[in-house]
């Protein structure tokens, strides 16, 4: 009897501290994180503004959240960096990140490296990081203006 | 010895076997493959039935808890099971690489994600929520056994 007790108290106590990073898993696994755009959103003559838009789509809070979002150039050296944070980050809120990059440089852009920092629920800490070419957005386009 | 007690203590040693198997059930094979169906990076490496190093571990498992029932009024038997469980809480740590766990998810070519998870906390809360009563307890029992017999 008292180790059953025992059992099921010690599970509800798991179960509650264990359920955002369940429903963050859950959540995740059905593709359901984060959605990002990326585009240019002003050309001018000398620089570029490079508009990043993200949405989270996860019902799990991330509290302290971090989004750091730099342009890489081939060789991985850093051409233009952002960074933005937000104490609760909540499903279907919004950011948006600008980079005004010189039009010199934009022609080197390669990738696109993303960091994104938080706690889940103000329990777990993660650190997710994202590096990706720049083939939607085609920066090398905009030098044909 | 009468055939009495040899049944009783036979008994007490699959009791102890099926409490090894349940151990290493749980903590070496359940706990892994459910957080592996969870996510689609493989977190744990599942072991197989068939794989030696963890076929040793469950007969180790089974091992200490048959002798740890064998010897229920005797504190060996005490030590025996708190050794067990400790033991069964540290294969959960190294399981899940001391709670700091970093998974590289490939999507697509051209893509490169890395996740970097703090679960220490997890750990935490399974040492003191099931470990701990789990070792309090079978040592309270055993106790109150031994007194009975005194």
């Amino acid at each position: 009897m008292l180790r059953a007790i025992a059992f099921l108290v010690g599970l509800s106590i798991l179960l509650i501290v264990m359920y955002p990073l369940m429903i963050f898993v859950y959540d995740s696994m059905n593709g359901n994180f984060y959605s990002i755009h990326y585009s240019i959103s002003y050309v001018n003559q000398t620089y570029i503004v490079f508009r990043a838009n993200l949405t989270y789509l996860n019902s799990a809070e991330i509290h302290d959240f971090n989004i750091t979002i730099e342009i890489l150039s081939e060789e991985n050296k850093s051409i233009a960096r952002s960074c933005i944070t937000k104490p609760v980050l909540k499903l279907n809120e919004s950011l948006i990140l600008e980079l005004t990059i010189p039009l010199e440089n934009a022609t080197k852009a390669r990738y696109v490296a993303l960091t994104l920092k938080g706690v889940i629920g103000g329990i777990y800490p993660i650190s997710i990081k994202v590096k990706e070419e720049l083939r939607g957005v085609k920066l090398w386009k905009v030098m044909k203006y | 010895m009468e055939g009495n007690e040899v049944l009783i203590i036979l008994k007490k040693i699959v009791k102890g076997i099926i409490h090894g198997l349940f151990m290493w059930l749980i903590y070496v094979l359940a706990i892994p493959f459910i957080v592996n169906s969870l996510t689609t990076a493989e977190i744990f490496t599942v072991p197989t039935f068939f794989e030696l190093r963890w076929f040793l571990i469950m007969l180790f498992f089974i091992i200490i808890f048959a002798v740890a029932s064998a010897l229920k009024h005797r504190p060996y038997g005490i030590l025996l099971n708190v050794f067990g469980n400790l033991l069964a809480f540290l294969i959960l740590v190294k399981l899940l690489e001391g709670g700091l766990v970093t998974i590289s998810v490939p999507i697509e070519e051209g893509l490169e994600v890395y996740v970097f998870m703090d679960l220490r906390i997890v750990l935490y809360t399974i040492f003191i929520v099931i470990t701990v009563p789990s070792i309090m307890i079978s040592v309270y029992e055993s106790l109150k056994e031994i007194d009975e017999h005194i």
